[in-house]
């Protein structure tokens, strides 16, 4: 039963119970009113089905009741499917603005929740001229299916992602937007592909690296890419340097040396170590030592450069050296000192000895045979002399030992020490 | 020992040498150190009755410390540093004889032998002086020694 029915003489549509009810009472009345003439028996009958009616029109409202309840539990359903995804859903206008978007998307593309509803789906996409294919191909056969996308995060990340997409048709066929079902698919692309797996190793490289690494042209020495460290060594921003020329910068102290690096470049294809002098923006001018290899970026001849500061270990490697030869230094001008000193103390001592010897001899001399003529008092006193004259001869002694200590030349053997003592 | 036995005639002294590793040295310098330190022993327990020296070794894996121990008046241990100076004398020389010159002798030999030497002590409590030699495998025998023994 329906009620969009002809049979109640009424339009397509919607329309209350109880006003479809006093609507049609005041029709029957209407009609009692024209056809005052008609029998008792005919406007009973005619009654009798208006109550049959009444009833089949209650059915049918509880009917609908029903209905209502079981569409309302079928849009929880797919609401609560919808939150829940794991992939990325999104509705969109004709034109791309985003209308809705679940949480999935939000996490995958990392804008806060309520922004991505003020984006449009052109927006998404890493590279727009790659959304007008997608949009082609959705229009042409209303929906695509794992469509390899390269979507970019908020913060600039690339994603190899599968889309899947329809288009929305209103009640007369009109395109009205589109929804889409985004995977991402990045890892899984690139474990199956190993050259997408070292690409990503060296992307991931190049922005980890704390390291220079440019990509420029080959001749000209134009950038094409510098990572993060480059940037932050050289205090330029990326729009300073990208299509600029490494001469333009200012960066080689001696422009020359680039040449010869070219030369040497083509010739060997790798350059490994090379230390070069660069200016940084602020005019700061660091020791590097750099690596570079001849890749092709596309048609161009280009070179990767990888350029590490060295300033720091030059430094030190310079002052160590010093501290090395001032060290050597003074160990030849030590042990000249020392040789000096243990000639001096030969020499002075031999010459000590001999007057001290006299010295002692006389006084011994004149203890023995002048003793008589010798009072006690003068005997005391040369025993003092005697007694002075012995601790000189063994200072002197000890200097020369001391001396010979030194200056002795060795002989190392098995010394059998129990014996010695 | 014999000789400086003679040196002390009248004083007992008891001394124990223990048995000792062979080294790699020098022998006449080696002997000037001995000399020396015992020199001393014998020169800082004048004063007791019951004078003792000891000479031995300390032995740990591959390093021998030879060691020269007295009962004497022993030293300060801060002045531990002074010690082996030319010409530094703890004690007053007028006290125990000596011109100051024979620990630094004993320091030279020893860091020419690329060795090191040190001392413990306290305050009439004796005094110890420690050798040690580099090791044997660094400290060859040089040509001429060797030739001789073949």
């Amino acid at each position: 039963m329906t009620l969009e029915g002809k049979d109640y003489g009424m339009k397509k549509g919607r329309i209350s119970f109880p006003f479809l009810y006093l609507h049609l009472l005041s029709f029957v009345r209407l009609q009692v009113m024209k056809d005052s003439n008609r029998t008792k028996a005919e406007i009973i009958s005619e009654l009798k089905k208006l109550r049959l009616r009444t009833a089949d029109l209650e059915a049918e409202q509880k009917e609908r009741e029903l209905m209502h309840e079981a569409v309302r539990e079928r849009e929880e359903r797919l609401f609560a499917f919808f939150e829940h995804l794991g992939d990325a859903v999104y509705f969109s206008t004709r034109d791309g603005a985003i209308v809705e978007v679940n949480p999935s998307a939000v996490k995958l593309f990392g804008y806060a929740g309520r922004w991505m509803t003020h984006l449009n789906v052109k927006d998404l996409y890493d590279d727009s001229a790659e959304m007008e294919t997608v949009q082609n191909a959705i229009d042409q056969n209303g929906s695509v299916r794992d469509y390899r996308v390269t979507f970019r995060k908020k913060d600039g990340t690339k994603m190899q992602c599968l889309l899947t997409s329809t288009v929305l048709r209103d009640s007369i066929g009109n395109v009205t937007g589109y929804q889409g079902i985004i995977r991402d698919d990045t890892e899984l692309k690139i474990a199956e592909d190993p050259l997408k797996l070292s690409e990503e190793k060296f992307f991931r490289v190049f922005r980890s690296s704390p390291d220079w690494i440019a990509i420029s042209s080959l001749f000209e020495g134009r950038f094409i890419d510098v990572n993060d460290a480059f940037l932050k060594h050289t205090g330029y921003s990326r729009t300073e340097v990208i299509g600029r020329t490494s001469f333009e910068l200012g960066l080689w102290v001696d422009p020359k040396e680039r040449e010869k690096m070219v030369e040497l470049l083509l010739e060997q294809g790798e350059i490994r170590d090379h230390e070069t002098k660069f200016r940084m923006k602020s005019g700061e001018i660091l020791t590097m030592q750099r690596s570079s290899e001849l890749i092709d970026y596309g048609s161009e001849k280009c070179m990767l450069t990888i350029t590490r500061d060295i300033t720091e270990r030059k430094k030190s490697e310079e002052r160590i050296q010093n501290l090395n030869a001032e060290l050597q230094q003074r160990i030849s001008e030590l042990t000249e000192a020392n040789r000096d000193l243990d000639a001096f103390t030969a020499t002075v001592s031999h010459d000590l000895k001999m007057p001290l010897t006299v010295i002692g001899g006389f006084a011994r001399v004149l203890m023995k045979a002048h003793s008589n003529n010798i009072d006690a008092a003068g005997k005391e006193l040369l025993n003092e002399i005697q007694t002075y004259v012995g601790r000189m001869e063994k200072l002197i002694e000890d200097l020369l030992a001391f001396s010979r200590s030194g200056r002795q030349k060795m002989n190392i053997s098995r010394v059998d020490m129990g014996d010695l003592v | 020992m014999e000789e400086l036995r003679e040196l002390y005639v009248g004083r007992t002294v008891e001394v124990i040498i223990q048995p000792l590793p062979p080294a790699y040295a020098d022998y006449s310098l080696i002997h000037q150190v001995l000399v020396n330190l015992l020199l001393n022993a014998f020169k800082f327990t004048r004063q007791r009755e019951d004078a003792a020296i000891e000479v031995a070794c300390l032995e740990d894996k591959n390093e021998v410390t030879y060691y020269v121990r007295d009962n004497g008046v022993g030293f300060d241990a801060k002045y531990q540093e002074g010690l082996f100076g030319a010409f530094q004398q703890l004690h007053r020389s007028r006290q125990f004889g000596g011109t100051g010159v024979g620990l630094s002798i004993v320091k030279r030999i020893i860091e020419r032998h690329s060795g090191r030497v040190w001392a413990e002590g306290k305050v009439d409590e004796g005094a110890a002086f420690f050798l040690r030699f580099q090791e044997e495998k660094v400290m060859k025998p040089t040509k001429e020694v060797s030739s001789l023994d073949n």
